[in-house]
């Protein structure tokens, strides 16, 4: 029941909303239901697997942030004429609904569940995204839409073939999809390593692995600045859960050899590929949706070369990449609502115009891997593990793309930092009072401070639970 | 009889450059793969009514939003694929060719029965990269679904029913929502031509 409340509290927050006349009173009631959603969550502390309550939390963070950003952005306007769906009401709702999706994924406790939940995000996002109306964000929206949902379609293809493994191995249909069972199970047939490594490939095109990442830049580039926070700080980090959870399945067998062959290469690709791509961007949020593909293959690295050094630096750089990346995208969006662009060129100065230019900058090194943020801590962990477990390739190319973006985020940082402002005239950003940019800015500001918090955990008290959380990925471990 | 009727509609859906011939193919597609899902619900404990309301919307309320639209919007009856007839029929060709090589493969071996699906699956691909009427890559993620489902019919007939209901929903919605993209793509891209969708690169 709680479970179920848990879950179902977003949406259902966004749906009463819907129903206020008042516009002043729907405001205060889309804060309050999103607060009570992203509280109920405590109730589940220590009656969850600890991974899942802590993805659980950070839904929870994120999806309150975002919702709070949204009421600051989207306090007076409507979105684009142009587009049926691009009213205030909708949005609300499907973020809503967002969130109760990626809420069902992180609870999920069998892939069938799993896969319905990722699926579900697809349909609540694909509208969000082409949002603005204008060509490149319908454009963006198609992409996303076809690429995905052809992907998801081959990961449950995936599910399907392990759980025919499954039950030829002797698991009961009940048990033929929960990955405790199939880690328990040890399966080594034909049929589960192409069953797990479709999986793969559903999964990865969610998380936006190389090359499977083609709808990944436009997407998180062209949605709303808190939309795009959702997808690269929550949807991507639910996506690579799911791959977490299928290499636990796949338990400490054969299968498992493949599936770390498979995230060890398609995690490197990620991070050279993306750290090239930052370096050619002209726009701000398109450079941070490059990002995203770029961490997203840190953690799949951090994945396949395994070990507990592997995994504590994959499930740490997971949570402080969600933080600092929704905080950057969402430093973006101030950016944006204040110059009208996102145009790196025309950014230059948001440093002395105000908090926006602040909050990027500090998201821009937590990006780049500079302490003290966690993704720091994450990169340190990766190159640590790829050392001890000799995968010289791999580490080679990981640091060439992380030193690449490195250098894409530290030309952000000088250029809107320490540059003159560009004022070409006329301000074009979206006029707001001063207690929407406040309330934004907090949101902003406690994003950031997340990706912090994931630097400091393990260094205090906390240290054994992050330890705890990396070890539930263990094959056949609960 | 079931399998020739699966491999000459997959074959259409990739070969055909009419949108409404393409859509019937997928209807009879979807009409089979949901007959069968409608059996294989009993084993996943759906019930019939349910199991056959799942194998309707996919095989008609989806279909008929394509047919609706195209009726509106003449344009959009040509799916304008991207090669000749010829060079579609040698692709269609090959699929079939690695579709029997793939179940030729030790771990499908015994699966025979996966030969159909496996073509179809290819042709569903084969449909979503030839074709650049945007139409046609719904059709083409239709019948992608249809392969799934049937996939799920052959492989784990004891699928649980939330998600043949689910992924049924999935298809369903996608479709809405793709249309409505497309209705929307109307004022930017009249020919709704795929090849149009280049502005976001690098």
């Amino acid at each position: 029941m709680m479970r179920a409340l848990v879950i179902l509290a977003p949406v259902i927050g966004a749906s009463v909303a819907l129903v206020i006349p008042v516009r002043a009173v729907r405001r205060w009631v889309r804060i309050v239901a999103a607060s009570i959603a992203a509280v109920l969550p405590l109730e589940l502390l220590g009656r969850e697997d600890p991974l899942a309550w802590s993805m659980l939390a950070l839904v929870s963070f994120i999806g309150f942030l975002a919702t709070l950003f949204s009421v600051g952005r989207y306090g007076h306007e409507a979105g684009s004429a142009s587009v049926e769906w691009s009213r205030k009401a909708v949005y609300f709702w499907l973020l809503g609904a967002f969130w109760s999706a990626m809420a069902l994924a992180v609870l999920a406790t069998d892939f069938a569940t799993l896969w319905i939940a990722i699926s579900a995000t697809t349909l609540a996002t694909a509208l969000l995204v082409g949002f603005e109306g204008e060509a490149d964000s319908l454009e963006a929206a198609w992409k996303y839409l076809v690429l995905c949902s052809a992907g998801i379609a081959f990961g449950l293809l995936g599910i399907m073939l392990l759980g025919r493994a499954a039950i030829a191995a002797g698991l009961t249909p009940a048990a033929a999809l929960s990955w405790h069972a199939l880690a328990a199970a040890g399966l080594t047939s034909g049929q589960a390593r192409v069953g797990l490594a479709l999986m793969i490939v559903g999964f990865g095109t969610k998380a936006g692995l190389v090359p499977l990442h083609a709808w990944l830049p436009d997407a998180h580039s062209k949605a709303p600045a808190p939309v795009s926070g959702m997808l690269s700080g929550l949807l991507v980090s639910c996506a690579l859960y799911a791959l977490m959870r299928t290499m636990q399945a796949a338990g400490d067998v054969s299968s498992a050899h493949l599936l770390h062959g498979i995230s060890i290469w398609l995690g490197a690709a990620s991070i050279v590929m993306g750290g090239l791509f930052m370096i050619t961007q002209r726009d701000l949020k398109r450079l941070l949706a490059y990002s995203t593909i770029e961490h997203a293959g840190v953690v799949t690295l951090a994945l396949g070369i395994g070990g507990p050094i592997g995994r504590l630096a994959a499930v740490i750089h997971l949570f402080s990449h969600a933080c600092a990346k929704s905080g950057a995208f969402l430093a973006a969006g101030i950016l944006q609502a204040d110059r009208g662009t996102t145009e790196l060129a025309r950014l230059r100065g948001s440093w002395q115009s105000g908090l926006g230019g602040r909050l990027l900058f500090f998201g821009g090194i937590a990006l780049a891997g500079m302490p003290p943020f966690g993704p720091f801590v994450g990169e340190l962990l990766l190159l640590v593990a790829a050392v001890v477990r000799r995968t010289w390739i791999p580490l080679g190319a990981a640091s060439l793309g992380l030193f690449l973006a490195f250098l894409a985020l530290a030309r952000v940082i000088g250029e809107t930092s320490a540059g003159d402002r560009h004022d070409d005239g006329a301000r074009v950003g979206v006029p707001m009072r001063r207690y929407r940019r406040v309330v934004m800015a907090v949101a902003t500001s406690c994003a950031l401070a997340g990706a912090l918090a994931v630097a400091v955990v393990p260094w205090t008290s906390a240290r054994t639970y992050v330890v705890h959380l990396s070890d539930v990925l263990k094959g056949g471990t609960r | 009889m079931i399998d020739m009727m699966i491999l000459a509609c997959a074959a259409v859906v990739a070969i055909t450059d009419r949108t409404r011939i393409a859509v019937v193919a997928a209807v009879i597609i979807a009409g089979i793969t949901g007959g069968a899902a409608v059996t294989a619900g009993h084993g996943s404990g759906l019930s019939p009514i349910l199991s056959f309301a799942v194998a309707g919307m996919t095989a008609l309320i989806a279909p008929l939003g394509i047919l609706y639209f195209v009726r509106v919007h003449p344009v959009a009856g040509d799916l304008r694929p991207s090669v000749g007839v010829g060079m579609r029929v040698a692709i269609v060709a090959a699929d079939l060719f690695i579709a029997r090589g793939t179940i030729g493969l030790a771990s499908f071996r015994t699966e025979p029965e996966l030969l159909p699906d496996a073509f179809l699956l290819l042709c569903a691909l084969t449909a979503l990269m030839v074709h650049r009427n945007l139409l046609g890559q719904i059709v083409g993620l239709l019948v992608l679904g249809s392969a799934v489902e049937y996939a799920g019919d052959v492989l784990l007939p004891t699928l649980p029913g939330i998600v043949r209901t689910a992924f049924a929903f999935d298809a369903v919605i996608v479709t809405f929502i793709a249309l409505l993209l497309v209705h929307a793509f109307r004022t930017h891209y009249p020919l709704l031509d795929v090849s149009s969708l280049r502005r976001l690169r690098g």
